[in-house]
């Protein structure tokens, strides 16, 4: 294979599968957040702030599957 | 910031030292920092205004972190001022790209400034100089605790028997970990900070490029969505480096059960 056409490759798998784990990460911090609003209403302002921080926390392995794969494309 | 570049531009050079366009955009952010703040200081009064009001509510949140984080006030107090920089310094810069015509301006076919954040090098300065003070604060505490941290050799020394030199093995192979994880650490802060607010750009540029139709009003929620991720990841970078000079206080300080009981060690805040 030419060395461009791995490069993509490379780039779209990265991305990809880097997606997968970030995003069952967030949606089990959410669905558990709205359990807990659900259990009980008047702690929603409380949980909203800690919920967001944990999100752009278990985002972060997404975000360093991003950085990789810009790399791959821009810089190697 | 229509086209995509990772590596930053050298610009000029100022003596040894490469000047680039992130470094161009850091300082133009500071002076804009230390212009507001040179207009607003002496307005602060007893009634508060509505801006005032809102920055004390910030104020409050970072105080009460720091209490939670160091479990003393004198601490805190010590360390208030230089997360409210740190929150302040990625607040601003995070947000600037909303200026308009500031990036637009070219030399020689090349962009002048840059977003700070959105360079690699900013981030990792950022996040180095919290690792070089979490070291620094735990060595003048205790600097044999801190070590054996990381290099543990007292259980092996200690071992009477064969459970107990194989204990202490393990423990001294986690101290070893313990350092592969402080670089991680470094690495992790910075390259969330710049990997949100780089892909934030990526994103409306893609979108931009996509076709004629979708240069105007396409772009506008995930605008709206990288404002919303630069806003948090600022929150977030102050409140992950808050806890990992406190983890490396609390690794070095003596045992005092009373004294351990009052921190809270969460990675999530409570808000």
């Amino acid at each position: 294979m030419d060395i461009e056409a791995v490069k993509l490759l490379a780039a779209g798998l990265c991305m990809g599968l880097g997606a997968i784990g970030p995003g069952v990460g967030e949606g089990f911090v959410g669905g558990k957040a709205l359990e807990a609003i659900g259990r009980n209403p008047s702690i929603a302002n409380k949980i909203i702030p800690n919920m967001v921080v944990a999100m752009a926390i278990t985002e972060s392995t997404g975000i360093y599957a991003l950085v990789i794969s810009l790399i791959i494309l821009f810089v190697l | 910031m229509t086209d995509i570049s990772l590596p930053t531009r050298v610009l000029f050079n100022l003596g040894p030292m490469p000047v680039t366009d992130g470094q161009l955009g850091a300082l133009l952010v500071s002076l804009t920092i230390a212009l507001i703040g040179a207009m607003v200081a002496g307005k602060f009064s007893l009634i508060p205004t509505r801006a005032q009001l809102a920055l004390e509510l910030v104020r409050d949140y970072i105080m009460e972190q720091l209490e939670n984080a160091f479990g003393s006030k004198k601490r805190a107090d010590a360390f208030f001022p230089m997360f409210m920089t740190l929150l302040i310094f990625i607040l601003v810069s995070n947000q600037f790209m909303l200026v308009p015509f500031v990036f637009e301006l070219t030399a020689n076919g090349a962009d002048i400034f840059r977003q700070p954040t959105s360079d690699l090098a900013n981030p990792l300065a950022l996040a180095l100089m919290i690792f070089i003070i979490s070291h620094y604060m735990a060595f003048k505490i205790s600097p044999m605790k801190h070590l054996s941290n990381f290099i543990n050799l007292g259980p092996l020394l200690k071992a009477r028997s064969v459970g107990d030199a194989f204990n202490a093995l393990i423990e001294f192979f986690i101290g070893i970990l313990n350092i592969i994880g402080e670089f991680a650490k470094v690495v992790s802060l910075s390259a969330r900070l710049f990997g949100n607010i780089f892909a934030g750009n990526v994103m409306v540029a893609v979108i931009i490029g996509l076709s004629a139709y979708t240069q105007f009003v396409v772009p506008l929620p995930f605008i709206v969505l990288s404002v919303f991720s630069g806003l948090v990841q600022a929150f977030v970078f102050m409140l992950l480096s808050i806890q990992f000079i406190a983890l490396s206080i609390d690794g070095a300080t003596p045992e005092e059960p009373e004294h351990l009981e009052s921190k809270s060690s969460d990675l999530v805040p409570q808000a």
